[in-house]
């Protein structure tokens, strides 16, 4: 192909991708779906803040244990949001027939697909930021803004690394499976339960298991490097370990993202 | 190869624009279902056809090649002239389509979605603005423009359906069943808008089940049965066609093929088809007095005869004496 027709193809696609990015975050943001995530993500960390509040109940000694307490809940978010945000994605176009409006308009379907995940990413990305953000609020207002300690920032950067994971894992399983309602739940139990089942047996049988991403979600709260506190372990890592993570987790995206690309191209509709 | 190169210069010579031409159109299903056998048609600009067929002739499938939501097994298919393979995205901006019965997302309103949709088509802003404005009156929706689809009634779904159709303003007009699950007033409205549409010399290419609606609003027929086309026809021969004339006869028992024979013998008579157990179509040549004529030799061969209907042909009767045409070959 020509130079200049390269360009022309490529700047056809980066026209399509806009258009795709708005109109799926038009579909998200009119969808109830962000907003239970996001509204998901305030609560949790309101509930640890108010609750000893109001009951009297009190709160941890120090904010190291209090973000240790809501930090346990991290994974349930990530694994929550993708699900609702990602889990139905494609095979709901299918199911609804709403692929036969978007495909036969003259665009290409890779477009179609990376507007979808892309969008999914951002606004998991953005429900996360919620949390932590309504997390560190709360250790200001009971410790001090000084107490919000450095690691928040590493710890969600990671998390959001190891929700794009999860995302793709849900978006592989929305382009696999027909039916919403059964991607939906496995990407919930699969990340949840399954995965880490594997992850165990393998260990038990002496099989390496670290190119199993769920290996990795403890680094989330690890990232602290707080000693063992009131309300979850907290180990610290090697800086190998983490780099490890990042690799894995990384891969791990990738691997599936792509796998469900090549599964929604090759699908007939 | 050769001929069909020549064949086409000849034509292009005459002016004559094919806006899809079919060749040796073949698909099978991965489960070995073969929905096209080497389909092979022409359909020229500025006309109106109707694709018809019983469930699973090929029609659907057809659709979703042209459309390029499937990939035919062998064959090609132009659009414009030009060959579709590779050239999809280009040569699909010049057709709208309504394919089967689409979903909606029913938390936009119309405007929000044939916005999307023109954007798709790289109109810009204020063609798109006038366009919704145009094209939501032309579907009476006007007044919904900016309400949440979600709680449209499925004829209003479907005036959207054709709005998204003909929102930017294609050469090529492809519609699905465009009144399948309708009300018959829906219907009435659908209908109305597709020959507003065909008035204006937009190629429209329909498939119905509906074969009154089809001859309202076509004026070329292509039949297509288990994957490949057996007839094609234009108005006009379809119209002298459904001016012969046919008798329908009811026995209250069954009658033997025997004399069923003598029956075909009668003076006047030219064929005699079964259409129930009991029951035949006579098609016969003549005026009142060869009725009068065949009636009275149906009574003296003393069969059991309990009706005896005289009548024209209608599209149905056609339609069926075609596929028992082709189902006997």
């Amino acid at each position: 192909m020509e130079q200049g027709s390269l360009l022309v193809e490529w700047k056809k696609d980066a026209y399509e991708l806009w258009i795709n990015l708005k109109f799926e975050f038009l579909k998200i943001r009119r969808s109830s779906k962000l907003l239970l995530a996001i509204g998901l993500a305030a609560v949790l960390p309101l509930l640890f803040y108010f609750i000893p509040l109001l009951s009297g109940g009190g709160f941890p000694d120090n904010a190291g244990d209090f973000i240790s307490q809501n930090m346990n809940f991290v994974s349930l978010i990530i694994v929550f949001t993708a699900m609702l945000l990602a889990g139905d994605i494609i095979n709901k176009e299918h199911s609804n027939k709403t692929a036969l409006i978007l495909y036969p308009l003259p665009q290409r379907r890779t477009n179609i697909l990376i507007s979808k995940y892309v969008v999914s990413l951002f606004s998991s990305w953005f429900a996360l930021f919620i949390y932590y953000l309504f997390t560190a609020v709360s250790v200001a207002l009971q410790y001090g803004f000084s107490e919000i300690p450095e690691e928040m920032i590493k710890s969600y950067l990671f998390a959001a690394l190891y929700l794009s994971a999860v995302l793709s894992v849900a978006y592989f399983l929305s382009a696999w499976l027909k039916s919403p309602g059964a991607s939906m739940t496995l990407t919930f139990f699969g990340v949840m339960i399954f995965l880490p089942i594997t992850v165990r047996l393998l260990d038990i049988i002496g099989i390496d298991s670290s190119w199993i991403f769920t290996n990795y979600s403890t680094i989330i709260t690890s990232i602290f490097r707080f000693p063992s506190g009131q309300f979850g372990v907290a180990t610290a890592i090697t800086e190998d370990e983490f780099y490890k993570a990042i690799k894995v987790v990384t891969t791990s995206a990738i691997i599936f993202f792509l796998a469900a690309f090549g599964l929604e191209l090759n699908k007939e509709a | 190869m050769f001929q069909k190169n020549v064949l086409r210069d000849y034509e292009l010579a005459l002016f004559v624009s094919y806006v899809i031409e079919t060749v040796e159109l073949s698909k099978t299903y991965s489960g070995g279902v073969q929905a096209l056998k080497g389909l092979n048609m022409k359909i020229k600009a500025g006309e109106s056809v109707g694709f018809l067929g019983p469930n699973g002739a090929g029609k659907t499938t057809t659709i979703q090649i042209l459309l390029n939501l499937i990939h035919p097994t062998s064959g090609e298919v132009y659009l414009f002239e030009e060959p579709m393979k590779g050239r999809a995205r280009e040569l699909l901006s010049r057709v709208g389509a309504l394919v089967g019965e689409p979903g909606y997302y029913n938390n936009l309103t119309p405007n929000d979605l044939l916005e999307y949709i023109c954007q798709s088509y790289r109109m810009d802003k204020r063609t798109t603005t006038l366009r919704i404005k145009e094209v939501l009156e032309e579907v009476r929706l006007s007044d919904v423009r900016f309400k949440k689809i979600g709680t449209f009634s499925t004829g209003m779904k479907r005036r959207l359906g054709i709005a998204q159709v003909l929102v930017h303003d294609p050469e090529l007009i492809i519609l699905d069943e465009p009144t399948l699950g309708l009300d018959p007033k829906g219907i009435r409205e659908i209908r109305d808008i597709i020959k507003g549409i065909n008035k204006e010399g937009k190629t429209i290419f329909l498939t119905s089940h509906n074969l009154t609606e089809a001859y309202e609003i076509n004026q070329r027929f292509i039949f297509l049965d288990k994957g490949k086309l057996i007839s094609d026809e234009s108005i006009e021969k379809i119209e002298s066609i459904l001016g012969e004339s046919i008798i329908e006869v009811e026995f209250y028992k069954d009658v033997s093929p025997d004399k069923i024979d003598l029956v075909r013998r009668i003076s006047g008579v030219v064929d005699v088809k079964k259409d129930t157990n009991h029951s035949f179509i006579l098609e016969y040549s003549g005026d009142k007095k060869t009725v009068h004529a065949i009636l009275k030799e149906i009574v003296n061969l003393n069969l059991p005869i309990i009706t005896f209907n005289p009548r024209h042909m209608t599209l149905e009767d056609y339609y069926l004496r075609l596929y028992s045409q082709n189902e006997g070959n």
